[in-house]
């Protein structure tokens, strides 16, 4: 009898369902069945005997990760990384996002609008040479003209560790402000006129009008758009950890990331299960950071809460 | 696309006609230096028959096979073409082959067969101990005598020592060169230009001095360069250790020849710490190129292209040959130091876990190493597009009009393949196989020459040392990194990575195993 009223009121959603029906499936598949490979951190992978029948290892895949600085330091770098681009990035699409919007010429807002985008839709390989040939000791940009201008010594970027982080932001900011400040500058744009207006009378000058409109009409996107980020704080960009230093060895400490050393693990050193326990660990912290940012935002205000 | 395939197929079957005129002609002629490999083949006829029945029983096949080495899609589809064409009757299956460049052959490599990959013969490019131990190939014991006679019936005994593991036979030996020494390999024009005695270097000093008048003379060019990144070699960097029972350089024996010889971390050697001091020196002083240890091209590209005078390299006789075939012509010479080395059978072919036909696997190995005409054919290519025959009589060709080595389309890596001996000779490249035999001859057995370190009890301190050495060592050895500040930091973590638990375990192993051969 229930079922029955349960059937009615859902029929008409049927369609609705199919609809997700591809989405679920793919979901399925691509993220829920690769799960049950969790439990090669746990193994002593041996292909012989195929991943179910290969020995437990117990937590001796964990333990060496641990007690190596491995595991500190590709956290650290990928934490920090990440929050840098996040306050960094977020301020810098922000702000010109405003901009975008202060431009009267027609023409002109598309242009900008176009060209800031552009290295977004550049692949992370082609950005690692576009570096390289600003790097390159002998014959990069910087040492051949910049430097050799100034009188310094060539410096050997490659294998000088302490310019990285700068480099790194500062590819990852170049990257991406064009695609986030898009997505900013459609929010700004939505923005109610009339509030401009009324600030206008009011006597409000434009940076007044930025400060008291535009940056709290701002909030709930800045909000979503950095939790989803917090979400993903504990994966890196791969290409842009891997392929823009060229893989290089002295400069590891400051390069590598959960990710990198994932793919190095499996790629180089073929060790299996330390990579399948560095993964387990990515997955696992991951999925708590999330939980702990979504929980914080819902504190605050409950409406921008994901879930 | 249909045309073309038939368009394909049918050139396919014209070179294998031509082809097989070729061989029928030169086999009249070269019986004195094949003998052995020719009265193998002949020998083995009958079995070989047999085998074909046998397969032709059971249900046609795909054989996948991976090797070394940069070449064409196309070609590699006519290559795999022609050789379907013979696997075809003699082992009802078909053959898919592959090859990938040096720099991403190990990548590549372990990603195949970690994921489970159908892929049925392989040559990998360092020890494989590592995937007998993770059970990525399998042992083929039981199987060679039957599937590979002609293999069986050349080898010497202590070939097979190198495919040995816990008693199982893993791998199937190539039949190449026997012995390795180091060496630096240099532009000949520029060491007659410059007066550079190269025969006659007595030390390292000589070669620096030739180096710093290299640099004068040619400040366009760089006196030493890295092969895409490894000064040394690749995965096993060898400046004259030896790395005993694997190939991962952390625990090794600094004197390959000392009976007494104890196993100790290779950073901790005066070896390791002089070559990283010497490169540092040469690397300050603008001998070697910048950036070395990042350097994605290879030594052969940089010569070629005019950047390069010389790197250092394992040799073996004949070595100035294939350089120069290898650097695009450049004429190529050679300094050798250290101890002429034997390592017969150090390099073979080995079926993955993952192959659906380990049998066939085994015999198309056979056929590669005994039958001239697929040798050839996985060595030079196709007739006419890779190579032009200057002389078919004795089997010299050369490359086709306005192509070299490095722009026929399918490069020659003889040693890589099953059996170099049965190729055709390169235009003024011929190898001299008694040159060769001479040489292996001098050679010297290293102590610990068929000892297999089992890892898997130390495996994540492995895996953590080899993350530290990935951090440090290719940039000292290619003298990027002050090894005063750079070597105590990596001996730091080295330890803290349980280096030492490694040297403990092979130690022990190595011991056990001394005792145990001394006795038989």
């Amino acid at each position: 009898m229930r079922l029955k009223k349960f059937g009615k009121r859902h029929r008409r959603y049927i369609p609705l369902y199919l609809m997700m029906l591809p989405g679920l499936v793919y979901l399925i598949i691509n993220n829920y069945i690769p799960m049950a490979g969790l439990i090669i951190a746990f193994k002593q992978v041996n292909f012989r005997k195929g991943i179910l029948a290969s020995p437990w290892a117990g937590l001796s895949n964990f333990e060496y990760l641990f007690s190596s600085d491995e595991a500190f330091i590709i956290t650290r770098n990928t934490i920090l990384y990440n929050l840098a681009f996040i306050v960094l990035g977020t301020i810098m699409a922000v702000f010109i996002a405003i901009l975008l919007n202060e431009i009267r010429g027609k023409l002109s807002k598309k242009i900008y609008q176009t060209v800031i985008l552009v290295p977004y839709l550049i692949s992370m390989v082609i950005v690692s040479y576009l570096v390289n040939a600003l790097l390159a000791t002998e014959t990069g940009f910087v040492n051949h003209t910049i430097v050799g201008a100034l009188g310094g010594e060539p410096i050997s970027w490659y294998s000088e560790p302490k310019y990285w982080p700068f480099i790194l932001i500062l590819v990852n900011l170049w990257k991406n402000f064009g695609y986030h400040s898009i997505i900013f500058y459609a929010t700004v744009v939505g923005l109610d006129s009339g509030l401009y207006e009324a600030a206008a009378i009011d006597g409000a000058n434009r940076w007044q009008r930025i400060y008291h409109v535009t940056l709290p009409g701002l909030r709930s996107t800045i909000i979503t758009l950095s939790l989803m980020s917090i979400g993903k704080i504990f994966y890196s960009d791969f290409g842009l950890f891997y392929q823009v230093p060229m893989n290089s060895g002295p400069l590891f400490d400051v390069t590598n990331t959960i990710d990198t050393y994932v793919y190095r693990g499996l790629m180089q050193s073929n060790n299996i299960g330390m990579s399948a326990a560095a993964g387990f660990y990515q997955s696992v912290v991951g999925c708590l950071v999330v939980l702990l940012a979504n929980f914080t935002v819902r504190k605050i205000s409950k409406d921008d809460a994901l879930f | 696309m249909k045309l073309k395939k038939c368009m394909a197929l049918g050139m396919t079957v014209v070179t294998i006609c031509s082809l097989l005129a070729g061989c029928t002609g030169d086999g009249e002629t070269k019986t004195e230096t094949e003998s052995v490999a020719a009265s193998g083949s002949t020998e083995a006829a009958g079995e070989s028959g047999d085998l074909s029945e046998y397969f032709h029983t059971k249900d046609h096949y795909t054989l996948k096979v991976m090797a070394m080495g940069d070449a064409d899609t196309q070609i590699l589809e006519e290559v795999s073409a022609a050789l379907s064409e013979i696997t075809e009757e003699k082992l009802n299956c078909d053959v898919e082959l592959t090859r990938i460049g040096f720099a991403s052959y190990m990548t590549q490599l372990n990603l195949i067969l970690s994921s489970g990959d159908a892929l049925d013969l392989f040559i990998p490019m360092a020890d494989p101990s590592e995937y007998v131990q993770t059970g990525q190939i399998q042992p083929i014991t039981d199987l060679v005598e039957r599937f590979a006679p002609n293999l069986c019936s050349s080898l010497e005994e202590r070939d097979w020592m190198s495919m040995i593991y816990d008693g199982d036979i893993y791998g199937m030996p190539v039949n190449g060169e026997k012995g390795q020494i180091l060496g630096f390999g240099m532009r000949k024009d520029i060491c007659d230009e410059l007066g550079i005695d190269y025969e006659n270097f007595q030390s390292m000093d000589d070669l620096h001095d030739a180096l710093v008048k290299v640099k004068e003379a040619h400040p366009d060019m760089y006196p030493v360069v890295s092969n895409a990144g490894d000064m040394f070699g690749g995965s096993t960097p060898y400046i004259g250790q030896d790395s005993c029972g694997d190939s991962n350089n952390l625990a090794v024996l600094e004197d390959p020849f000392d009976e007494n010889g104890k196993i100790v971390s290779f950073f901790e050697t005066d070896l390791f710490k002089e070559t990283c001091e010497r490169m540092y020196q040469w690397s300050q002083e603008g001998l070697i190129m910048p950036d070395a240890s990042t350097n994605t091209d290879s030594c052969n590209t940089l010569v070629a292209a005019g950047k390069a005078f010389g790197y250092f390299q394992h040799m073996t006789p004949g070595w100035e040959i294939e350089a120069t075939q290898n650097n695009g012509g450049i004429e190529t010479v050679a300094w050798k130091y250290g101890v002429p080395t034997y390592i017969g059978g150090r390099s073979g072919w080995f079926v993955p876990t993952a192959s659906g036909d380990p049998e066939r696997a085994v015999a198309f190995f056979d056929l590669m190493y005994s039958d001239p005409t697929v040798a050839n054919l996985v060595i030079n290519g196709i007739e006419g597009k890779n190579y032009v025959f200057v002389d078919k009589e004795n089997g010299v060709i050369t490359f086709p009009e306005g192509k070299d080595a490095t722009t026929n389309g399918y490069s020659r890596l003889e040693w890589a393949w099953p059996n170099e001996r049965l190729s055709y000779t390169v235009e003024g490249l011929e190898t001299n196989w008694e040159e060769s035999d001479q040489f292996t001859e001098s050679t010297q057995v290293p102590v610990c020459f068929g000892f297999k370190f089992d890892s898997t009890s130390v495996m994540n301190q492995i895996t953590a040392c080899l993350n530290v050495y990935e951090k440090y060592v290719p940039a000292l050895l290619c003298g990027s990194l002050n090894p005063d500040e750079t070597i105590p930091i990596l001996n730091e973590e080295m330890e803290k990575a349980g280096i030492q638990d490694i040297v403990k375990e092979k130690q022990a192993q190595f011991d056990a195993w001394k005792a145990e051969s001394s006795e038989n």
